[in-house]
């Protein structure tokens, strides 16, 4: 049951990850090279500073049951996966060997200036996430914490229910 | 739980217009790397009463995966009088004895002649040849009957699908009879 359970959590690490690099790269590819997009984006620069910080936001509230290092870890892998796939579209004619010359560079190297934008929006969006959509070990704690607080403020009023002169012989 | 579904949806969609993007870009690469010119499809010479008048027709070809647009092509064109066949038909000395012609377009991208994927896409040029010198060298095969055209290459400019980007291509010279 344990090791089912780690096993999924780092099966859903690596899915939201991956997914996080697919969504940047596509978003990069298609308006860095917005000629062959299947959709013309009006700002392409917006674009290109947007969508890693906002896809990431939502990477870092998916990642809210996770240590702040895995955000590091899963923002880095991320950035990879996009810059690999970044890499995959420059390379393609050449892959599919139709290729008339070199990849087209304008600049796309700069891909690697995702990471920060990346890293940004994950840390910020796993703080976030944690305000607002506590991880299940953190609500577990509250909730017993809260319970525990019940049962003292339960006993405290049976001893305060319980006659003077009671308490009194009481006393040694 | 919504969020994760809404992340998922959105990492389908970015897969998608990933993949199209890819795809038209191998496309368009592939395109470039098959691209032909085309050639001279054919040639009718009319006696007119003040010499002849010669209508070419250029066949353009694209059998690549993604339409192309012609925008600038010229050509240089010379007709072969026959008259020393043991010259080669491009010798330069032959050349400078018979009539040639420089025959071009310069459109744009909207404008110019669509070349679908696959397919083909014709142009026509009509001259009209009047001066005597030049009516003189024109002369078909004394033995089959036909003008021989020789095409000495060409130049275009075109467009591949709606990329901003205008590529240069040589057309091939040719040699024929019609």
């Amino acid at each position: 049951m344990f090791a089912w359970t780690r096993v999924r959590s780092a099966g859903l690490f690596l899915l939201w990850t991956f997914l996080a690099g697919v969504i940047v790269a596509a978003f990069f590819v298609t308006s860095f090279f917005g000629d062959y997009g299947p959709v013309r984006l009006a700002d392409p620069g917006t674009v290109i500073l947007f969508m890693p910080v906002f896809t990431a936001f939502i990477l870092g509230l998916l990642l809210a049951d996770y240590e702040l290092v895995h955000t590091v870890v899963a923002a880095l892998l991320s950035t990879f996966v996009a810059i690999g796939l970044i890499l995959g579209f420059m390379y393609a004619p050449a892959v599919a060997g139709v290729a008339v010359g070199p990849p087209p560079y304008q600049g796309a190297f700069s891909s690697v200036l995702l990471f920060p934008l990346v890293l940004l929006g994950t840390v910020v969006g796993r703080a976030i996430g944690e305000r607002i959509l506590p991880p299940a070990e953190t609500q577990r704690r509250q909730r017993a914490l809260e319970a525990e607080t019940r049962e003292w403020h339960e006993r405290l009023t049976q001893i305060e229910g319980r006659s003077p002169s009671e308490d009194r012989g009481k006393r040694p | 739980m919504l969020i994760a579904i809404g992340y998922v949806g959105l990492a389908l969609v970015s897969a998608g217009i990933f993949a199209a993007t890819v795809t038209k870009f191998v496309d368009y690469s592939q395109t470039q790397k098959v691209f032909s010119a085309g050639g001279l499809e054919n040639a009718t010479f009319t006696r007119i009463p003040s010499g002849w008048t010669i209508t070419l027709r250029w066949r353009f070809e694209n059998p690549g995966r993604l339409p192309i647009t012609i925008a600038i092509f010229q050509f240089q064109s010379v007709v072969d009088n026959r008259s020393d066949t043991g010259r080669p038909w491009d010798d330069p000395a032959k050349l400078a004895t018979e009539y040639g012609m420089f025959l071009s377009f310069n459109l744009d991208r909207n404008t110019g002649p669509v070349v679908p994927l696959g397919g083909t896409a014709a142009h026509t040029w009509t001259v009209n040849v009047t001066d005597p010198l030049d009516v003189a060298k024109i002369l078909p095969d004394p033995v089959d009957g036909k003008f021989y055209i020789g095409v000495l290459g060409g130049r275009v400019w075109y467009y591949v699908s709606d990329v901003n980007a205008r590529i240069p291509g040589d057309a091939v010279p040719s040699y024929g009879g019609f």
